[in-house]
C-alpha cells in the first residue's frame, strides 16, 4: 500500500527524522526530508505530496504556522497530516487534535504502528481520489448540460416563437418550472384572414415535456400558413406525437380557429381545463370542454373529432389555460380551481383584466416563485378584423403579381380508392396557387363533383336513378359504401393544369375514370327542377366554370375554370 | 363531430348546426340530426355559418330533409356564405327553403 506514497518528513529532531524516513522508505514510501522547512511550503511541491508527518515544535518555522500555510496552499487537496508526538505530551496530543490532524505518530517510533497508519492514508488518499476525480467529472458534465439547454432553447425559442402572440388581439403568460416549459402557446395568422391559436400541455415539465412542442409548433406555423384546415392541423400533429413520443407521454391541447368572415370560433379541446367563452349578452362564461383524447394517444384513423363553436360579436372573450394553473395550490392548500377562479367562472369580474387578474391570483398565493407545474394562459379578444390586416397586405401581390404554370396528374387503383380520399389532397395542391387559394369553396365543388361522378358512376357503375326517391337516396349511398370497399378493379386519373400570369388565371382539371362512361350529348343542365334529389352537379358546375367538356365516351370529363 | 343539434322545447325549435364539408359523408349524420327528435318542430335552423366546403349530394340531403318534414314545419338555412348562398339561389333552393 505505502509505496505510492510520497511523504513530506518535517522534525527538528534529526535523528527522529532519520528513523522516521528509513522506515517509511521501508514501507515502499517515496520520502522528502528537506533541512530547511520554508522551502518545501509551496503548492508546486504540495501538489505531489500525500501526507505530511509534522512536529508542531518544529523549529524551522512555528508549527502551526506550517498547517495554516499548508491548508491555504492545498485547499482543496486537503493533504491528511500525521503530527509527531511525545509520549507523554497529553495536551499536545488533544491540541493536534483539535486542529484537525488526520492522526499522530507516537514517539519514540514503533515500526508496525508506522505501518498501520501508512497503509490507512494509502486508502484514505485512494477514496480522495476516486471522490476528486468524480467531482471534477460532475464539474465537466454539468458544464456541458448547461451548454446543451442553451444551444436546446436558441432553437427552441426559434421554432416556438414564430409567433403572432403580440397581436393587441391576445394576451397571455407562460410561467415555467424549469428552463425548459412543457406549456406551448402558439399563435399564427391565416393566410385568408383570422388566426389560429393553441395552448398545449406536454406530460411532465422541463427538457423531456418540451421537446414534443418542436414538431407541434412546426407543423401548426407551417400548415396554417399553407392554410390547411385546423382539422387537418391537428390531426396530422396527433399522429406526429404519436410516431415519436413514447407511450406515457402526451400532449393536452385546445386549438381555437378565429374566423373574421364570418364571425366563427371554432374549438376543439383536447385534455384542458374548460375554455371560458364571455360574450356580453351572458353573465356566466360558456364553458368549452374537454370532448378529444389529448395529441399523441391514439392514431388519427379511430380519433373522433370534436369540435364546438360559437358566432362571436366583437369584444367576446375566449379564456383559456393549462392545468398548472387550473390545479395550482393557493396558500391555505385549496386549488385554484376550487377557490381562487370561482370570480371568473361566475363571471364577476371584469373580464378585459382576466389575464392580468391571474397572474397577480399566482403572485399573491406565492406560486411564482416556486412553481410545481408549468403554467400558461391566453385570452383572445375576438373580433373581425383579427388578421385581416396581414390577409391583406398578403392577397395582394399574390394575386396580381405572381405568376404560376404547372401541372400534375393523379391516378388512383382500386387499392387507392378503396382506401383514400383525394380531395384534400388535391385541393391543397391547388389552393397553394396566389390568388386561387381564395376560392377554395369552388374548388372543392367542382373537385368533390367530378369525383364522386368519375367513382360513383364510373368505376361503381352506380346509376342516378336510384335517388329518385328518399329510401333510393339512402340506398344509394349504402350501396356506394358496399361496392367502394369490394372494388378490385378500377382507376381514376386527375390532370390538372394551372396557369396563373398578368393575362389570364386559369385552372384546367380532367378526371378520367375506367367505367363505360355517358352519353353526354343529351345532358340537361337545367336547375329549374329544386325537388330533384339528384342530376345537379353537372348543371352546377356547368355554371361555375368557364367551359365543361366531355371526352372518351363520357369517362373524361374536362371543367376550365377562370378566377 | 361536424354536425352539433340543439333543440329548443320551449319555441319548438331545431338548430342543426354543421361545420367545415357539408358533403356525403355526413349523409347518415345529417339524417339522424332531424329523423329521430321526439317532437314535431315548427322551425328547423340549418346553420351553415361554419360551413366551409360543400357538393352537390348536400344539397340533395338539404331536400331529402324538407321531403321527410311535413310542409308545416319551416326550414331556415341560415349563415351561408356568398358562394354557397349564391349556388343555393341558382339552385333555387329560394322556393322551398327560406334562406338567410
Amino acid at each position: 500500500m505505502g509505496q505510492r506514497l510520497t511523504v513530506l518528513v518535517i522534525d527538528h529532531l534529526l535523528s527522529d527524522a532519520a528513523e522516521l524516513v528509513d522506515t517509511l522508505s521501508q514501507e515502499g514510501c517515496k520520502v522528502f526530508c528537506p533541512d530547511h522547512a520554508n522551502e518545501i511550503i509551496h503548492p508546486f511541491h504540495l501538489e505531489h505530496i500525500d501526507l505530511l508527518c509534522l512536529n508542531p515544535y518544529t523549529q524551522y518555522q512555528s508549527g502551526w504556522q506550517t498547517i495554516v500555510n499548508i491548508k491555504d496552499a492545498a485547499r482543496l487537496k486537503a493533504i491528511p497530516i500525521l503530527f509527531l508526538c511525545d509520549n507523554n505530551d497529553a495536551s499536545m496530543q488533544e491540541s493536534c487534535m483539535l486542529e484537525g490532524c488526520f492522526d499522530i505518530l507516537i514517539k519514540p517510533f514503533r515500526y508496525r504502528q508506522i505501518a498501520f497508519k501508512i497503509n490507512a492514508v494509502a486508502e484514505f488518499r485512494a477514496m480522495q481520489k476516486t471522490l476528486s476525480t468524480q467531482r471534477d467529472e460532475m464539474i465537466m458534465h454539468n458544464e456541458k448540460v448547461l451548454y446543451d439547454h442553451h444551444l436546446a432553447k436558441i432553437v427552441y425559442e426559434n421554432i416556438t416563437h414564430s409567433n403572432c402572440l403580440n397581436d393587441a388581439a391576445l394576451s397571455h403568460f407562460h410561467y415555467g418550472s424549469h428552463t425548459f416549459n412543457g406549456d406551448v402557446i402558439l399563435a399564427a395568422y391565416k393566410p385568408s384572414g383570422g388566426m389560429h391559436v393553441v395552448l398545449g400541455d406536454f406530460t411532465g415539465q422541463g427538457l423531456s415535456a418540451a421537446i414534443g412542442a418542436l414538431p407541434l409548433a412546426d407543423i401548426f406555423f407551417d400548415w396554417t400558413e399553407r392554410g390547411f384546415l385546423l382539422k387537418q392541423i391537428i390531426l396530422e400533429v396527433n399522429d406526429r406525437l404519436k410516431d415519436i413520443l413514447p407511450p406515457n407521454m402526451f400532449c393536452s391541447a385546445a386549438f381555437v380557429d378565429i374566423n373574421p368572415n364570418n364571425d366563427g370560433i371554432e374549438i376543439w379541446n383536447g385534455g384542458l381545463p374548460d375554455l371560458l367563452y364571455f360574450s356580453s349578452a351572458n353573465k356566466l362564461p360558456k364553458r368549452f370542454k374537454s370532448k378529444n383524447i389529448p395529441l399523441g394517444i391514439l392514431s388519427s384513423d379511430v380519433i373522433d373529432y370534436q369540435i364546438d363553436h360559437a358566432l362571436f360579436t366583437p369584444g367576446d372573450r375566449l379564456l383559456m389555460f393549462s392545468d398548472g394553473v387550473h390545479e395550482a395550490v393557493d396558500l391555505m392548500g385549496r386549488m385554484f380551481c376550487d377557490a381562487i377562479l370561482h370570480p371568473l367562472y361566475k363571471g364577476e369580474m371584469a373580464v378585459d383584466h382576466a389575464v392580468d387578474w391571474l397572474i397577480q391570483q399566482l403572485q399573491q398565493e406565492e406560486i411564482l416563485e416556486n412553481p410545481h407545474d408549468d403554467m400558461s394562459c391566453i385570452g383572445v379578444r375576438l373580433d373581425v378584423n383579427i388578421g385581416m390586416e396581414v390577409a391583406k397586405r398578403k392577397s395582394l401581390p399574390d394575386y396580381y403579381e405572381v405568376p404560376a404554370d404547372f401541372s400534375f396528374e393523379y391516378v388512383l387503383g382500386a387499392d387507392s380508392l378503396r382506401s383514400t380520399d383525394p380531395l384534400p389532397y388535391l385541393l391543397q395542391i391547388l389552393t397553394t396557387v396566389p390568388g386561387l387559394n381564395h376560392f377554395s369553396s369552388q374548388i372543392f365543388m367542382i373537385l368533390s363533383e367530378l369525383y364522386s361522378n368519375a367513382l360513383e358512376h364510373g368505376v361503381l357503375n352506380l346509376s342516378s336513378n336510384k335517388k329518385s326517391s328518399h329510401d333510393g337516396f339512402s340506398q344509394y349511398y349504402e350501396e356506394r359504401k358496399i361496392r367502394l370497399a369490394e372494388l378490385k378493379m378500377g382507376y381514376i386519373k386527375f390532370s390538372a393544369r394551372v396557369v396563373s400570369d398578368t393575362s389570364q388565371r386559369l385552372l384546367i382539371l380532367s378526371v378520367e375514370d375506367s367505367g363505360d362512361g355517358f352519353d353526354f350529348a343529351n345532358l340537361n343542365y337545367n336547375l329549374s327542377c329544386s325537388e330533384l334529389l339528384y342530376n345537379r352537379g353537372l348543371a352546377l358546375l356547368n355554371r361555375l366554370c368557364s367551359k365543361l367538356e366531355f371526352s372518351n365516351g363520357g369517362r373524361v370529363v374536362t371543367a376550365h375554370y377562370q378566377w | 363531430m361536424s354536425i352539433t343539434v340543439s333543440v329548443n322545447d320551449a319555441s319548438l325549435q331545431v338548430t342543426i348546426a354543421i361545420v367545415g364539408s357539408f358533403d356525403f359523408s355526413l349523409f347518415n349524420e345529417f339524417r339522424a340530426a332531424y329523423i329521430n327528435l321526439k317532437n314535431d318542430y315548427r322551425l328547423y335552423v340549418v346553420d351553415m355559418s361554419m360551413v366551409e366546403y360543400l357538393d352537390s349530394a348536400a344539397l340533395g340531403m338539404l331536400l331529402s330533409m324538407r321531403n321527410a318534414l311535413g310542409q308545416q314545419s319551416k326550414i331556415e338555412l341560415q349563415g351561408a356564405n356568398e358562394f354557397i348562398k349564391n349556388i343555393l339561389m341558382i339552385s333555387r333552393f329560394d322556393k322551398r327553403f327560406d334562406i338567410h
